[in-house]
C-alpha cells in the first residue's frame, strides 16, 4: 500500500515537474518572439502584445501537451476530491447530516444483506451441497412426512438417481454414569450420512454399513465438543461406553468437525435402526427423513419419478393402506429456506428503496 | 518574423496527420534545436507553405519525448536565453530513416495520381 502510494506520488511529482518544465519552455519561446520584435524597433509593450498574439493561445498549448501524457483523468479526479473536501469543511453541520444519513443507509443495507447472505445465499458447508436433496413422503393431506423404513430401504437399494442416501432423525436421551444424569441430544443416522456431509473422524472411525444392522452392537460417534465437555477429552475414549436411557453404547469415534446438519446441535450420533414394527410393516412411520446426493445431471423431477416408480412397484407387490403415498423431494437449500425467502426478498427491496430515497434526498 | 508575414495564414498548408512528427525529426537531424527554432526551421524550409501551430507543435514534441525518439536538455541560446534544446536519439534516427522513405513513396504516389494526364 505504501509502495503504491509512493508510486502515485512519484508519478504526480513527475507530472508537476513536467508542467513546470513546459511552462518555462513556453516562456522561453515567448521571449524569443519578444526579442525578435524588439529588434525590429517595437516598444517593449508592443513587442510583448504582438509576441503573445503570434504565439497563440498558451493555455490551449499547455492543455494539449498535458493530454499527450494521458494524466488528465487522474488530475480531474484529484481536483474533484479537493473540491469535495473543501465543501465538507465549509459546511460542517450539513456535511455531518449527510454523512450520518448515508452511514445509516449503508449500515441498514449491509445488515440486511449479511442476513440474506447467511440465510439464503451462503452455500451449504457440505461437498456438493447444491446437489443434496431432502426426502420424505407425501399423501393427499400432507407433504414431507416421514419415510417408513421399508420404503427407505427400497429407495436406497433400487434408485438410479442418487449417489448416496442416508436416513436421519433426532431424539433426546438421558446420559447417566458420568456425573449427574443429563439430557442429551442425539442424531440418529444411517452410515452414509457422514459421507454426504463430508465429515471426518478426529479419533477412531465413523459409521460403516455394519453399524446399520439391528443385530450389531450399539455404537456411538461423539462430537468434539461433547467429548471435551462430558468425556474429559479422554484420548483413550475409543472402546469405552456411555449409558444412554439405560443402554450402553460403545464409542467408536470422535468427529473432527460437526456437520451442523440438525437445526438443534447434537451431542453424538447413534446408528439409526428400525424398530421391530418398522422392519415388518411398510406403513409403520417413525420420524425418519432422508438425505440424498443427486447424481450429476439428474433433475429433481427425474429423481422424484424414479422414487415414485419404486413406490408403485412396492404397492403392487405388497398392497397396503398407503399405496397412494408419493416421494417428496426438495433441494436441501430450498427446504431449509423456502418459507423465509419471500420475506427476505421483500426486506431487501424495501431497504434498497429507502437507500435510494436517502441518496436522492442527499443529492438534490 | 518578417518571413512569416509573406503569406496570409489561411492560404498556407495545414499539416497532414502524422507529418509534423517526422518533420520535427528531420529538423533535428543536423543539430539540436528548441521549439521556437524548430517551428522557424519548418516554415523556412517549406518556403512558408506550412503553418506550424504551437498548439500542434508542443503536443507533438511531448509525444516524441514519450517514445524516446528525441531528448530534451536545457541550454543557453546564442543570444543568451535559456531554452530547452531537443536532439535526436538513436531510436529517433532510425525512425527518421523509416518515415522518410515512407513519406517519399507517399508523395511520389500522390503526384503520379494527381499529375495531369499526358
Amino acid at each position: 500500500m505504501r509502495r503504491l502510494w509512493s508510486k502515485v506520488e512519484r508519478t504526480l511529482g513527475n507530472r508537476r515537474n513536467l508542467a513546470n518544465e513546459l511552462e518555462q519552455e513556453l516562456d522561453a519561446h515567448l521571449q524569443f518572439l519578444i526579442d525578435e520584435n524588439l529588434e525590429q524597433g517595437m516598444s517593449f509593450e508592443e513587442a510583448n502584445t504582438v509576441a503573445r498574439r503570434e504565439f497563440g493561445n498558451m493555455t490551449v498549448v499547455q492543455e494539449r501537451s498535458y493530454q499527450s501524457w494521458q494524466f488528465p483523468r487522474l488530475e480531474s479526479l484529484l481536483q474533484d476530491i479537493r473540491y469535495a473536501l473543501r465543501g465538507i469543511v465549509k459546511a460542517p453541520a450539513f456535511s455531518l447530516i449527510v454523512i450520518l444519513t448515508l452511514a445509516v443507509g449503508i449500515g441498514a443495507n449491509t445488515a440486511i444483506f449479511s442476513t440474506i447472505y447467511a440465510v439464503l445465499l451462503k452455500p451449504l458447508p457440505y461437498p456438493a451441497g447444491e446437489r443434496l436433496v431432502w426426502l420424505g413422503e407425501s399423501n393427499a393431506k400432507a407433504s414431507g412426512i416421514s419415510v417408513t423404513w421399508i420404503n427407505f430401504e427400497h429407495w436406497r437399494a433400487e434408485n438410479h438417481s442418487f449417489e448416496a442416501m442416508a436416513g436421519f432423525q433426532n431424539t433426546d436421551l438421558t446420559l447417566t454414569g458420568r456425573g449427574q444424569a443429563t439430557l442429551t441430544h442425539a442424531g440418529l443416522v444411517t452410515n452414509q450420512f457422514f459421507q454426504l456431509t463430508g465429515s471426518r473422524p478426529m479419533i477412531g472411525r465413523l459409521f460403516i454399513a455394519s453399524d446399520d444392522k439391528p443385530q450389531s452392537p450399539a455404537t456411538a460417534v461423539v462430537t468434539e465438543s461433547f467429548w471435551a465437555r462430558m468425556l474429559s477429552a479422554d484420548p483413550q475414549i475409543i472402546g469405552k461406553t456411555i449409558t444412554l436411557d439405560g443402554s450402553a453404547y460403545v464409542i467408536v469415534g470422535v468427529l473432527g468437525r460437526d456437520p451442523g446438519f440438525f437445526p438443534r446441535p447434537v451431542d453424538y450420533y447413534l446408528p439409526l435402526r428400525p424398530t421391530a414394527a418398522q422392519a415388518a410393516k411398510r406403513e409403520a412411520h417413525g420420524k425418519m427423513r432422508a438425505l440424498a446426493l443427486l447424481k450429476p445431471g439428474v433433475t429433481l423431477a427425474g429423481a422424484r419419478s424414479d422414487l415414485n416408480t419404486i413406490l408403485e412397484r412396492l404397492a403392487k407387490a405388497d398392497p397396503g393402506p398407503e399405496d397412494d403415498h408419493r416421494a417428496y423431494a426438495e433441494f436441501l437449500t430450498d427446504e431449509r429456506t423456502g418459507g423465509v425467502r419471500h420475506v427476505f426478498a421483500l426486506l431487501m427491496a424495501s431497504v434498497c428503496l429507502v437507500w435510494h430515497a436517502r441518496t436522492s434526498a442527499v443529492c438534490c | 518574423m518578417s518571413t512569416v508575414e509573406s503569406l496570409p495564414d489561411d492560404e498556407r498548408l495545414g499539416l497532414l496527420q502524422g507529418t509534423l512528427e517526422v518533420l520535427i525529426l528531420r529538423s533535428l537531424k543536423l543539430e539540436s534545436n528548441h521549439a521556437y527554432g524548430i517551428s522557424q526551421f519548418l516554415q523556412q524550409q517549406s518556403d512558408c507553405e506550412f503553418l506550424v501551430d504551437n498548439g500542434s507543435l508542443y503536443p507533438a514534441l511531448q509525444r516524441l519525448l514519450q517514445r524516446k525518439w528525441i531528448a530534451g536538455q536545457w541550454k543557453t541560446s546564442p543570444n543568451g536565453r535559456r531554452a530547452r534544446y531537443y536532439s535526436l536519439t538513436l531510436a529517433g534516427r532510425k525512425e527518421l530513416l523509416r518515415a522518410t522513405s515512407k513519406w517519399q513513396r507517399f508523395a511520389v504516389a500522390m503526384a503520379k495520381i494527381l499529375a495531369p494526364e499526358g
